[in-house]
């Protein structure tokens, strides 16, 4: 997971430079940040909002989001970091919204039968029903990032202390969600596990 | 107890892995960045393809290019080679670098100038297609339902950059980026091997350095030098490449046929022969090349006949500054070959070019420490970056403007 870190940081830096590029005008090399990040960011919001319709739109917001308050954006933390704040709040945002809407959230439920899911994330899927939104944020951050509780805390807005709580509380449930899980989880978390 | 906590925690991070590693494919480049073009629309009255397609400022380079930092990336990205009796040396070098290849054809087609090079992080490459150096070939290849392209080539007298993309909708593949699927190249000068080239004539061996994995990446680039500086004989001014590349799984290989011709007329060689001593170790900075494209060092460096063996050298790297004390970053790989004695390293390093010519290079050789758990892995400090010992008894600073053809 370190090792991993650190080529994101490498990357980080790479970016620095594109970041600066999109700060004095040049819009076009703004593709290259979308590239870099686009599946963690689009990952993180289908596991969030069950969609990939939705995940796509909410990505694409998130990415123009990012790009219309680059200005905002200082090399104090990482892009990444950066772009997860916009997200995290966006699918909170949305997700607030759909629960207004009992309507609405059957829509989503439907569309995401209709979807052609693979047992692969289907699974996933299931978990997480048994998180609550933040928990099922942490998760991603952690996973999709390996963030430290510091780094997830400042996305997230809350602190540390807090945060690493959550983490164990989550990690627990979901250990007793896949020991539940009998013949559904067994082959997956076998393989190559 | 302990084991099954032990296999909850396998279960767990088995888990995270699966999330990491979830497989859906995304491209959001084109569609966000049309959202984005019409938006400016709305905004402005400006044709969106001009503006859009408008070269990059090199001005929003010169602040930020030089960055301390710059220089990580690439010593760690590129591994060192060591080029035992190489003719030729190849690299290749994943495009992390580059937009995606919808937004790199579309600038090919129609009136707009610029190729894949000018999104390159390499600002050598980046001058290079800003300058209207670039030739594009457009070349393609399939076998077997995938393409692979060489659509551009640069040759600045010091090395060759063949931009790679590939097409091809098998799953098989695209779990790869290119440059994982590609499992050989071999190159060909004017029909003769690379050992033509080489100064023993005794080893047609090529050495290929991959990048890190990066998801759904189908752009790289090739980069090819020769060996003149350590004793091989220099590609010609202008000559026709065999480029023949392997891709796993397909028994066809992928031959392409590129014609090259160095583009850059006016290169500034200075040949200073310093030489500094620490202790048992000697360095001369024997060669500077400069181009549009490419800062060249060549350096010569004497250990004890005690230290002939390769494991009792010290791991030396070579920093280049400017007047200003801005570091040029690594572009090339850090090759070095034995000119035959043990205890003797002929060295050929290549950077990015100057933004400006400075008044004077300054060349700090440094000492990289190997981790004590892993001895491939060199160790870095907290902020990640190459821990660097520096000899400052071996520092070599050059006037330019003196030396100057």
């Amino acid at each position: 997971m370190k090792e991993s870190r650190r080529f994101d940081e490498d990357f980080d830096i790479e970016i620095m430079y594109v970041v600066d590029k999109v700060k004095t005008g040049d819009k076009q090399a703004y593709a290259l940040i979308i590239q870099r990040f686009q599946r963690q960011i689009f990952v993180y919001c289908y596991y969030l909002l069950k969609s990939q319709e939705e995940a796509e739109d909410a990505a694409q917001d998130i990415f123009i989001k990012g790009l219309e308050h680059i200005d905002r954006y200082s090399h104090t933390v990482s892009l990444s970091a950066w772009l997860y704040k916009i997200a995290h709040n966006h699918c909170v945002d949305l997700i607030k919204k759909r629960n207004k809407n009992h309507q609405s959230l059957m829509a989503y439920k439907t569309n995401r039968e209709q979807e052609k899911y693979h047992g692969y994330t289907d699974m996933i899927h299931d978990l997480l029903e048994h998180l609550h939104v933040e928990e099922r944020q942490i998760l991603l951050l952690r996973s999709l990032e390996g963030y430290s509780y510091e780094e997830i805390a400042a996305i997230m807005d809350l602190k540390p202390a807090t945060l690493r709580k959550q983490y164990e509380r989550l990690r627990k449930k979901l250990i007793k969600q896949m020991n539940k899980g009998g013949k559904v989880y067994e082959q997956p978390f076998r393989i190559g596990g | 107890m302990n084991n099954r906590s032990e296999l909850e925690d396998k279960e767990f991070n088995h888990l995270k892995k699966l999330i990491r590693e979830t497989h859906l494919r995304v491209d959001l480049v084109e569609k966000t960045m049309k959202r984005v073009e019409s938006s400016i629309l709305k905004d402005k009255s400006v044709d969106t393809v001009e503006r859009t397609m408008k070269p990059v400022e090199s001005t929003s380079l010169k602040d930020t290019r030089y960055s301390r930092s710059h220089r990580r990336n690439v010593l760690r990205r590129i591994m060192i080679t060591v080029a035992t009796a190489a003719a030729a040396v190849i690299i290749l070098v994943i495009g992390t670098r580059f937009t995606s290849p919808t937004t790199t054809a579309s600038i090919q087609q129609g009136p707009v100038k610029g190729t894949i090079f000018k999104y390159s992080s390499d600002y050598g490459l980046k001058n290079a297609d800003e300058k209207g150096l670039v030739t594009t070939l457009n070349r393609s290849v399939t076998h077997e339902g995938y393409t692979l392209k060489v659509p551009v080539v640069v040759y600045d007298g010091i090395r060759v950059s063949l931009g790679i993309e590939r097409q091809t909708s098998e799953q098989k593949y695209l779990k790869e980026n290119v440059g994982g699927n590609i499992s050989d190249v071999k190159v060909s000068i004017n029909g003769k091997p690379p050992q033509s080239l080489d100064p023993y004539g005794k080893s047609s061996d090529l050495f290929i350095n991959m990048g890190i994995y990066i998801y759904d990446n189908n752009t790289s680039y090739l980069q090819i030098s020769d060996m003149r500086n350590q004793g091989g004989k220099a590609f010609p001014d202008k000559f026709q490449m065999t480029l023949t590349m392997t891709v796993s799984g397909i028994s066809e290989p992928f031959q392409f046929n590129i014609p090259v011709e160095n583009m850059t007329k006016d290169i500034v060689d200075i040949t200073p022969s310093i030489t500094r001593q620490y202790e048992t170790i000697s360095l001369t900075l024997k060669k500077v090349e400069m181009t549009l494209m490419t800062t060249n060092i060549t350096t010569l460096v004497k250990f004890p006949e005690s230290m002939s063996k390769h494991e009792l050298q010290p791991d030396l790297g070579f920093a280049i500054y400017d007047d200003k004390g801005n570091e040029l970053r690594a572009v090339r790989s850090n090759v070095w070959f034995r000119s035959g004695v043990g205890n003797v390293d002929l060295t050929d390093f290549g950077y990015e070019p100057f933004v400006t010519m400075p008044k004077s290079i300054t060349m700090k050789t440094f000492k990289k420490i190997r981790s004590k758990v892993d001895k491939r892995e060199f160790m870095h400090d907290a902020n990640g970056e190459i821990i660097r010992v520096y000899y400052p008894a071996l520092e070599i600073t050059i006037p330019i403007n003196q030396v100057k053809k």
